[in-house]
């Protein structure tokens, strides 16, 4: 008994020590690959550090300039979009995604509310982390504040803390707030991406039987907020259409083969 | 001009005057016979007439008529003399059945018992137009024939009005000059009237169609100059239409046939009695050309990615104008397409200039001519632009590719760039350049990407421990501020305080007693232990030491509700430590007892509290 354990703990320290090396070859190899111009191997590569390791940022953000590279612009739209809900403070995977947006064929009207938009975009500012941490401190320094005002000496400390510890206390707040909203944000599971060339969305959760149930053409990377989904059994074939919100002012189903959700 | 003539027929008079004598010769044609051919031969006797000599006969040839009589006569006056010349054609007719050359023998005529004989030939029959020799027109007859003769160029006794002009005589043929080409290779299509009648009038109803085709006209004059044999019979000709054809897809393309109102003469014999005269009666016929149909093949694949759509044979040069550029002032590269082929429907070459160049449209020019069954120029592009910036750049350098369909092959061309030098001209002196980017391209990738790399990326916030920290941050405060509420409270309660702490003080000091008994100090030892015992009694009664005696000690600690026997005992040792410190009892055992004494009456003393 004692010996199988130890055996065991033996085996995982090993694997826990050989696992990031083995990842570190495979993401150089991508990125020579990258660097060759070989876009299919590099991405392959990439996918398997990803599934060893798990994503980092820089990883999705690689792995989204070589999709674009081989011409999936909606691969790059999720692979960019995975990576900035661990960093939403990377400048650079943002210019890519810009870029890459900027290329697509479809340009959707406006989305969300002006407030809403600019409090995820304060939100996105940072890591949810980040603002964690600055929440945390600022509760610690209200606690400071707190026990200054009650056990301070003087007057005028009593008074510092107590305003102090007032002003601290909502900067707290709002940390606390952008936390929670870009956690909300780099957890949500209603976001997807076109990542086929083009796709007719329906009127109805079916496959457009005329011309009249056709509703929208979309194309490759255009991205949208899942509001609803339906199974369907249509000649024993299974098939999940998704109501969408691709802006302000547009919703229609779509099939969900033709989407990937971030 | 009239006096030369005038002075050769002066001068033929009396040449005629002179040999003012008879004879007779034979008059051959003229070059060689044909087979199917009908020819004259004549004899002419000049100065004399005579019955009609008999036909010669001819190997190879029949006989068809004659002898048919043709006379001149001249009579003049010059000078005074007169002169008088007549002669004789007699005309016998043949047809040339074989080929071969054969002798005419001599011909003789008698003139008043005086035989003149003609000299003996040969003539050539050569190949002709098959015509078997049954289906000869009967000799002379001027009635119908039983069996219709082939309609004949030359004859117009075959061109009667009565017949049917048939598909065989008159028709429109499409010709194309390969059966199959290449897409964009070039195909001439010529399109020809054949007909063995006169035309009067010639009017296209339908043209034909070149669908799938980009059709280039070439200009012809339609006339009806050439003969033509085709399938034995011979035609004139004349050539409506001439198009130089680009087939646009791979595939079988056919061209339409074309309809066409054509008016023929034709030769109604009206029978005089004892002659027949041929009046020309024009008939409307329709004729539709036949389809001709052509196989296109595609281009092979792979076409290499710069492939122009030239297919032909091809030369390409350029030519940049001047060698010294200043920014603002315009310049022009000059690029030439040589060669054979779809050359008219080029498109013009894109030629590679940095974005820093000011490009107007460039402007072409094509020159073509049709030589045989393509076409052959020269495309000139003008490239006209203006630098707008100071510096060294690269122009031009352009891959020309083309299919060439002789070989079958894709020949790649390939044109220097120009590397040119722009300097500052005078329009633009003093502007100053806005920074610009040429392109922009996704940023490149990130080294180390692993690093970070994790399976959850589970925010903090949803974490029960980052909340955890709150309460312990909580919790801090709250044991500091009670932690602190106790210390007030205690500084504020000086006599508690100093009762509280009254055993540890005393336990303190019997522990340097210890120490001292351990050395074996005895001196010490009872000393430490009586401080440990009047700092325990001071701090627990809230007296000074210096007021405590052994008595009111005493007293004061039953005040406190201390037993009788803590307060003896407690005498008692004191007795005995004051006793032992001036007179030191070097009993070892003792000092032991009086330390556990020391030590349980400080645990009794501690433990009471005040009523």
């Amino acid at each position: 008994m004692n010996r199988t354990a130890y055996f065991f703990s033996l085996l995982l320290l090993a694997l826990a020590g050989m696992m990031p090396a083995h990842a570190d070859s495979l993401v150089q190899r991508a990125d020579s690959a990258y660097t060759a111009e070989d876009y299919t191997l590099a991405a392959d590569l990439y996918r398997q550090a990803i599934d060893s390791v798990g994503p980092s940022a820089a990883l999705l953000y690689n792995l989204g300039n070589t999709e674009y590279r081989l011409g999936h612009p909606g691969q790059a739209v999720v692979a960019y979009e995975r990576g900035l809900r661990i960093n939403p403070a990377d400048k650079d995977m943002r210019a890519n995604l810009a870029f890459v947006n900027s290329r697509l064929i479809d340009r959707p009207g406006e989305r969300g509310t002006l407030i809403g938009n600019m409090l995820d975009n304060t939100a996105m500012a940072m890591r949810s982390d980040a603002w964690a941490w600055i929440a945390l401190g600022a509760f610690c320094l209200f606690l400071a504040l707190a026990g200054l005002y009650m056990l301070g000496g003087s007057v005028r400390w009593r008074k510092v803390g107590f305003f102090g510890g007032f002003a601290v206390l909502a900067g707290c707040a709002v940390a606390l707030f952008f936390a929670v909203r870009g956690a909300a944000m780099a957890t949500a599971t209603d976001r997807a991406v076109v990542t086929v060339p083009s796709t007719i969305l329906s009127t109805s959760p079916r496959e457009p039987r005329n011309r009249t149930e056709e509703a929208i053409l979309l194309h490759e990377g255009t991205k949208m907020r899942i509001l609803d989904s339906v199974s369907t059994n249509t000649d024993s074939v299974k098939q999940v259409w998704v109501d969408v919100q691709i802006d302000n002012e547009h919703r229609a189903w779509v099939n969900r083969k033709a989407i990937e959700i971030i | 001009m009239k006096r030369i003539s005038l002075l050769f027929t002066l001068w033929a008079a009396v040449l005629a005057v002179a040999a003012q004598q008879i004879s007779f010769q034979a008059l051959p044609p003229r070059g060689a016979v044909r087979t199917g051919e009908k020819f004259a031969l004549s004899f002419r006797l000049n100065n004399a007439s005579a019955s009609a000599p008999r036909q010669p006969q001819i190997d190879g040839c029949t006989f068809i008529f004659g002898p048919s009589t043709s006379s001149r006569s001249s009579y003049s006056v010059v000078n005074g003399s007169v002169t008088q010349s007549s002669s004789v054609d007699y005309t016998f007719t043949y047809r040339a059945d074989k080929e071969g050359t054969y002798n005419v023998g001599a011909v003789s005529v008698n003139v008043d018992g005086k035989t003149y004989t003609s000299k003996p030939f040969t003539i050539t029959v050569v190949k002709g137009q098959q015509q078997p020799s049954s289906q000869q027109p009967s000799q002379g007859g001027y009635g119908q024939p039983s069996r219709q003769a082939p309609v004949d160029i030359d004859d117009i006794s075959t061109q009667s009005s009565g017949r049917a002009v048939g598909a065989n005589d008159v028709f429109v043929r499409i010709i194309l000059s390969k059966p199959s080409a290449y897409e964009q290779e070039a195909i001439a299509c010529t399109i020809k009237l054949y007909t063995k009648y006169q035309i009067s009038s010639f009017m296209p109803t339908l043209q034909p169609s070149f669908d799938g085709f980009l059709a280039q006209e070439v200009d012809v004059q339609p006339a009806l100059n050439e003969v033509e044999s085709l399938n034995g019979q011979n035609y004139m000709t004349a050539v409506l239409k001439r198009v130089i054809l680009y087939p646009q897809h791979p595939g079988k393309l056919t061209i339409n046939s074309g309809n066409y109102n054509i008016t023929v003469v034709q030769y109604e014999r009206i029978n005089m009695g004892l002659m027949s005269v041929s009046n020309p009666v024009e008939k409307q016929i329709q004729v539709s050309s036949n389809k001709a149909s052509v196989d296109v093949r595609p281009l092979p694949e792979p076409r290499p990615a710069d492939f122009s759509g030239a297919v032909g044979t091809f030369s390409v040069d350029t030519r940049l104008v001047g060698n010294n550029f200043r920014t603002g002032d315009a310049a022009s590269l000059i690029y030439t397409i040589n060669g054979t082929g779809n050359i008219k429907y080029l498109k013009e070459p894109k030629i590679d200039f940095p974005s820093e160049f000011e490009l107007y449209e460039p402007q072409s020019e094509i020159d073509t001519r049709v030589s045989g069954s393509n076409v052959t120029g020269t495309v000139t592009v003008n490239y006209t632009f203006v630098p707008q910036a100071v510096g060294t750049f690269k122009i031009g350098g352009d891959r020309f590719v083309y299919f060439n369909p002789a070989s079958a092959q894709y020949v790649t061309l390939t044109t220097p760039p120009y590397d040119i030098k722009v300097n500052q001209g005078n329009a633009s002196a003093t502007s100053r350049q806005q920074i610009e980017s040429k392109n922009v391209d996704i940023l490149h990738i990130h080294p180390n990407a692993a690093a970070g790399a994790s399976k959850d990326h589970t925010p903090m916030v949803v974490r029960g421990w980052y909340w955890l920290l709150y309460l312990a941050a909580l919790c801090v405060l709250g044991a500091v501020v009670y932690a602190n509420r106790r210390r007030m409270r205690m500084d504020a309660d000086v006599v508690g305080t100093r009762m509280a702490r009254a055993n540890k003080e005393a336990r303190r000091r019997l522990k340097a007693a210890a120490a001292f008994k351990a050395k074996g100090d005895t001196e010490h030892f009872y000393e430490a232990v009586l401080q440990a015992m009047w700092g325990l009694l001071s701090d627990k009664l809230n007296m000074p030491a210096s007021q405590l005696s052994r008595d009111n000690a005493s007293d004061e600690l039953a005040r406190y509700g201390a037993s009788d026997e803590v307060r003896q005992s407690l005498v008692k040792l004191l007795d005995e430590c004051e006793m032992a410190r001036y007179a030191p009892v070097s009993a070892a055992g003792h000092l032991d007892d009086v330390y556990a004494e020391a030590a349980r009456l400080i645990d009794k003393i501690s433990s009471i509290r005040k009523k």
